[in-house]
Formats: C-alpha cells, structure tokens, sequence
C-alpha cells in the first residue's frame, strides 16, 4: 500500500485534475447507464404493449391510416377507418377464437389538463378477454360507463362511481360525461393503462363515427391454423393491412435496434473521451514523477511493479467515478422518466443488475486500457536519466 | 567483491561522441571502504552508476559479487540493485510523498518484497531519527534527510553501499555525523562501502582513495590495476578524425574506438559483450 501511495497521495478532491478526470469518468457511466435503462425502458414499454394487445394472431387496419408502415401504432391515427359490416364473420373462420374491433381515439379530461389519455371503444368481450381482469368494482352494463387503467384511474383519482367528463381536445366545456364502474388492474403497458374503456357505441356516437372501427385484433389460439387463417383474411380483405404480430414485433425489433446502436454510439463516445482524459492525467502525473521512478527503479523495483503502480492510479479514477456515475445514471434516468409521466407518457425504466454491473465494468476496462500507454512509459524509463530529470 | 575491467562508457551527443570512461579496471575488496575522488565531470559518477547496475558500460566487463552485470536482462538488473546493492545519491533520495519511515518500508519492500514497520522504526533509531519516523521529507533538514536515505539503504542489508557525494549537501558537523554512520556500519556488518567525492577529508575516512581523471584512473592506491595517464584519446572526437586518429592509435584508443562504435547501438545491453583478452 505504501508503493500505491505514491501516487493515489495525488487523487485528493483538492487537486483540479484529479476532479475533472474523475467528473469524465462519472459522466462518462452515469450517460452509459441512464441510456442503458432508458433504452432498455423503452424496449420493454413497447413490447409489452404490443404483446398485451395483440396476442398471438393479426392485426387489421386500413392501409392508408399509417404513416409509420407496419409499426402498428397507426392505430391512433384518426385517418382510415373499416365499416363494421365488413368485418363480420371473421369470427367463424376457422382457428380465429376472438375477434376484436376497436375505435381508439385520444381524449382529455379536465383533471388531467393537457394530458392525453387514449379513449378506447370496444366491445365488452374485448374488454373481458383480451385484459388482465378488473381490480374494484365491474364491468359495463350499459353505454356512457367507462372502465379506467390503473393509470388513468390514478391520474384522474377515480373510483367507481364517480362521474368524469371526457373531452375531445383540452379545456373543451363540454364532453362525454360517463359514470366510472370498474377500474382494471395494471398490465405494466403504459398505453393500455392509461386508457379509458368505453362500449364501442359510446366512443362511436361521441367521435361522430358511428359504424366504424379503426382496428381490428383478430386473435388466433392455434398456431398451426395461422396460416390458414392469413389467407383467407388477405383474400378476403385486399384494401386492408393485415400485419402479423410477428411483424409488429420484427418492425419494432429494427427501431429498437437502431435505438440502441444511437445509445451505443453517445454512451462509447463518452466512454472515450472520459479514457483520454485518464490517460492525460495518468501521464502528468508519471511525468512529473520521473524522479521517483528513478528511485524506485534505483531501489530495484521492476518494470512490472512501476507499471502497476501507474495502472491502479488510473483504476483509481473509475473506483471513485465509476459508482457516482452509475448513481448520477440512475438519477438521470429517474428524471428523463418523471418527466416524461408529467406531460402524460409513462417511461418504466429497468435498471436491471446488468445495467450497473456494466457501467462499473466498463468504466474500470476504459481505465485500465487507457493507463497502460502512460504506465508503459514510466516502466520503461532509464534509470539514469530518471534520476538526473529535475 | 567488485571488478571492473577495462570499461568504457561513451554518450553520444550529436554527431560527436564524449568518452567519459577510458578503460577504467578496478577491484575492490569485500569489506573495504574506497573514496573514489576526482574532480567534477571527470566520470564519478557515471562509474558508480555502472557498478550499481544502475547504468551499462559501453565497453568492458563490471563483475559484482562475480557475476557479469554486462550479461544480465533489464529485469535481471532491476532484481540485482534490489538484492544486493543500496545507492545512497548526494540530495533527493527520498519520495516526498511518503514519510520518513514509509520510505524506509518501501525500501523493505522492494528488498523483501514485504514491510515490517518495527524493523523499518529499528532501522531509523539506527540513525538518530526516531523521533522523525512520521515527517516528511520537506519536514526535515538536509542532514536528516541524508540519514533517513542511509536508513533506507541499511534496510536492504546489502552487501555493498554505494554513495554519490553523500555529504556534498551538508554542513561539517552533519557531514561528520553521516560519515560516521556509514562507516560504522561497515565495520559492524562488514558492508563494502565505495563513496565518490571531490572532498579530500571524506576521501582520507575511507581505507584506500581511487583518483580518477578524466575517465582514467590516475591513482588506485591499494591493489588497483589502474592505467596511468599516458596516451590519452581527444576527449571528444569527431567521427572521422576519431578514426583516423583511433587507426595509428595505440591498443587502448582501439578499445576507445570499440566504445565509439558500441555507443552507436544505444540498446542497453547489445554494446557491451566486447571480447574479454
Ligand atoms: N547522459 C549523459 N549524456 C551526455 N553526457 C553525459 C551524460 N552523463 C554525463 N555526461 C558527461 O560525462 C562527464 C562525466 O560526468 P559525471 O557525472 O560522471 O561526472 P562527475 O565526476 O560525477 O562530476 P561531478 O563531480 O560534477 O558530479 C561529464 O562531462 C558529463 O557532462
Ligand atoms: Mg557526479
């Protein structure tokens, strides 16, 4: 330990270098692992929202109701809508056990200002099957009753029985005012629990489109019968998109992808810059001990030792910085997200093990690389010109 | 215990070559105390740097101990200063970072490859310091940074101590105190002790005095094999008069020549396997 005093005497939080070198490192982890646990937060919101909506099997939507291609998000578009009547009798295709249409659409309420809230109208058997099942109180019986996520419950303070007025842009003075009877339990996805569930009707008649849908989850429990199925859908309904959950979740794979490798990208860069700086310091410092590396080198210490010496001093400034950044990441990524939930988007973030495991890892493999060219000098220096250096 | 035989050592400065060592041969006995004096620039100090394996000669073959120090690897080396020699410079032996007796233990350490924080306090009682065991070195005067340095070289319980003008930096009355020291050690422990100095009264503390004059030894007292000061090379030559010179030139500028050449190949090591008679 007194070998390694030598220069860890120097990392003392009065010395500028030593703070600014371990602040690289602290950003450099803490944007590794807020971007890690954002991306990851992402990933999961997304898939999981999908998944919870559509089950095994396929989803209809008007072809010209989407700009984002098979993303399966259009279904939020207001352009593009499937008369009802056209889509009867999907449910007697063989291998199709539910059928589900369904009008969404974006709405407001006044406790909830500015906040968008998804207003989904759909049949009740919808509502039963297709969701994990109610937390207080029951479903529909009538129209102008609504069943809350857990979210949206949360944000509007609802209970069964109260009255909440549903608004097609904020701050309208007049809405839908529907009496709330049930209040589902929380499926982690933030587009369905932050939704409203109304009859089909109601959204219809509110939205001024009656007879209409803008999706149609079409759920298929066998998968050998998929196939089947695929076929008589696309022969049947050539003007309409028909996108497997497969691809829904291929297309969302590919975003995420590219998401990642964005991540990636900012979190080496800042990696990078954080090893040049150690490796900076690193070497003033091993210059500006020359003269104690010609007396330990006089005093018969090897190469070896020297170069570890100059490594732990570099591994020193990622123990330090490694654990405040993985903190500050945390930090960091707590804030993107309740900001985010107060403008009305829910960001689950995941701060898997992984995610701090690598932000300490990586940090202590960035500075031990980036200390092995400057401990590498003082190692091989000659001792007689060490000794003779002022 | 020491032998040195015809070294050289050449530095290379530009196009020209500074030979600093002239076939220097010296032995120096177990147990014996040798003042090598000479004036400043006459190679003092670039000697006692080739006998700590601190340096590598040009030219020649330095034998410690009986082994060729010209033979062995840098990492050989390294484990040859930590075993058997101590170097003790004229100022700045000590790490500023570390106190007094963690300079010691880390002179332990690099011997014994651990501390023992009794030993290393023994060590500075040894030299009057017991009481300094927790300053700084910038806490502490010239004198009693030379004797922390001193404790620091007894911790190795080397065989040989090797001292760069010990006491240029001190005052008489510190200077005798060092001296003393040294000297007391290698009468109680039978260390072999080479200190340089340009100081006479040093010089005359030890058993035998080795003049040295520009490279050469002029006068080895004891059983010296030193050369006299006869046919001496330019000090600095330029290549091409160096050869032209160095080809009618006696036996002993034809090794100077060897020296020149070798100096060319500044890898450690590569230059110094010259031919022994
Ligand atoms: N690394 C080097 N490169 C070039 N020349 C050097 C080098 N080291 C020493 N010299 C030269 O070698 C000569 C002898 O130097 P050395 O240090 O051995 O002298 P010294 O006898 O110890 O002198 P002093 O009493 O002043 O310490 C000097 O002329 C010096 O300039
Ligand atoms: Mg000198």
């Amino acid at each position: 330990m007194t070998l390694y005093r030598i220069v860890l005497a120097d990392l003392n939080p009065r010395n500028l270098r030593t703070v600014l070198t371990a602040l690289g490192i602290v950003i450099g982890v803490a944007s590794l692992v807020s971007l890690l646990a954002i991306g990851y937060g992402m990933r999961a919101a997304v898939r999981e929202n999908l998944e919870g909506l559509v089950n095994m099997g396929f989803i209809l939507m008007p072809s010209g109701g989407t700009s984002s291609g098979g993303l399966g998000l259009g279904s939020v578009s207001p352009m593009g809508v499937i008369p009802e009547g056209e889509i009867e009798g999907i449910d007697e295709i063989y291998g199709v056990s539910l059928v589900t249409p369904v009008l969404t659409q974006v709405g407001f309420t006044r406790q909830t200002g500015d906040s968008a809230l998804l207003v989904i109208g759909t049949p009740l058997s919808g509502l039963e099957k297709g969701l994990p099942g109610l937390i207080e109180g029951s479903y529909w019986t009538g129209d102008r009753e609504a069943v809350l996520g857990a979210t949206a419950a949360k944000m509007l303070s609802a209970k069964p029985g109260d009255r909440i007025e549903i608004l097609k842009r904020p701050y309208d003075k007049e809405g839908l005012s529907v009496r709330v009877v049930g209040i589902l339990s929380s499926t982690g996805t933030f587009l369905q629990d932050q939704a409203i569930y109304l009859p089909l009707e109601t959204v219809q008649e509110f939205y001024g489109q009656e007879g209409v849908v803008n999706l149609v989850f079409v759920r298929v429990d066998d998968p050998e019968a998929a196939e089947a199925v695929r076929e008589v859908l696309v022969k049947r309904y050539p003007d309409l998109m028909i996108v497997e959950t497969d691809q829904v979740m291929q297309n969302v794979g590919s975003i995420l992808g590219i998401l990642d490798a964005v991540l990636l990208g900012i979190g080496s860069i800042s990696m990078l810059i954080a090893g040049l700086s150690i490796t900076n310091s690193v070497m003033m410092s091993v210059n500006e001990k020359v003269r104690e590396i010609g007396i330990l080198k006089a005093l018969g210490y090897t190469r070896g030792e020297i170069l570890r010496i100059f490594i732990v001093e570099g591994l020193a400034y990622s123990a330090v910085g490694g654990p405040i950044g993985v903190a500050a990441g945390v930090l960091a990524a707590k804030f993107v997200s309740s900001a985010l939930s107060v403008r009305g988007y829910a960001l689950p973030l995941e701060f898997g093990p992984q995610s701090v495991v690598a932000g300490l890892a990586i940090s202590l493999a960035v500075s031990l690389i980036a200390s092995i060219p400057p401990a590498r000098r003082a190692a091989s220096m000659r001792v007689v010109e060490a000794l003779s250096h002022e | 215990m020491v032998r040195l035989v015809d070294v050289y050592k050449a530095y290379r400065i530009g196009s020209r070559y500074l030979v600093v060592l002239r076939g220097v041969s010296l032995e120096v006995e177990r147990g014996e105390s040798v003042a090598i004096l000479g004036k400043s620039g006459s190679g003092k100090t670039t000697l006692l740097n080739i006998i700590a394996g601190l340096d590598r000669p040009s030219y020649g073959h330095v034998y410690v101990d009986g082994v060729d120090l010209v033979y062995l690897s840098e990492d050989e080396l390294a484990r040859f200063r930590r075993s058997r020699v101590s170097f003790i410079f004229q100022s700045y032996n000590l790490i500023s970072e570390l106190t007094a007796l963690e300079n010691v233990m880390l002179a332990q350490k690099a011997r014994f490859g651990r501390t023992d924080r009794e030993e290393a306090l023994r060590t500075l009682r040894l030299v009057g310091l017991e009481g300094h065991a927790n300053h700084r070195p910038h806490e502490l005067s010239g004198g009693q940074q030379q004797r922390v340095a001193i404790a620091m070289a007894l911790a190795k319980s080397p065989k040989l101590i090797i001292a760069d003008e010990p006491t240029g930096a001190l005052d008489s009355k510190t200077r005798e105190q060092v001296l003393g020291l040294l000297l007391d050690v290698k009468d109680r422990l039978g260390t072999t002790l080479l200190v340089v100095t340009h100081d006479v009264d040093v010089a005359r503390r030890m058993e035998r005095i080795v003049r040295i004059r520009d490279g050469e030894i002029v006068e080895a007292g004891g059983g010296s094999r030193g050369r006299g000061g006869a046919s001496r090379a330019l000090p600095l030559l330029s290549r091409r008069a160096g050869r032209a010179e160095l080809a009618s030139a006696v036996a002993h500028a034809t090794r100077t020549f060897s020296a020149l050449a070798l100096a060319t190949s500044r890898q450690p090591g590569s230059g110094a396997c010259g031919s022994p008679r």
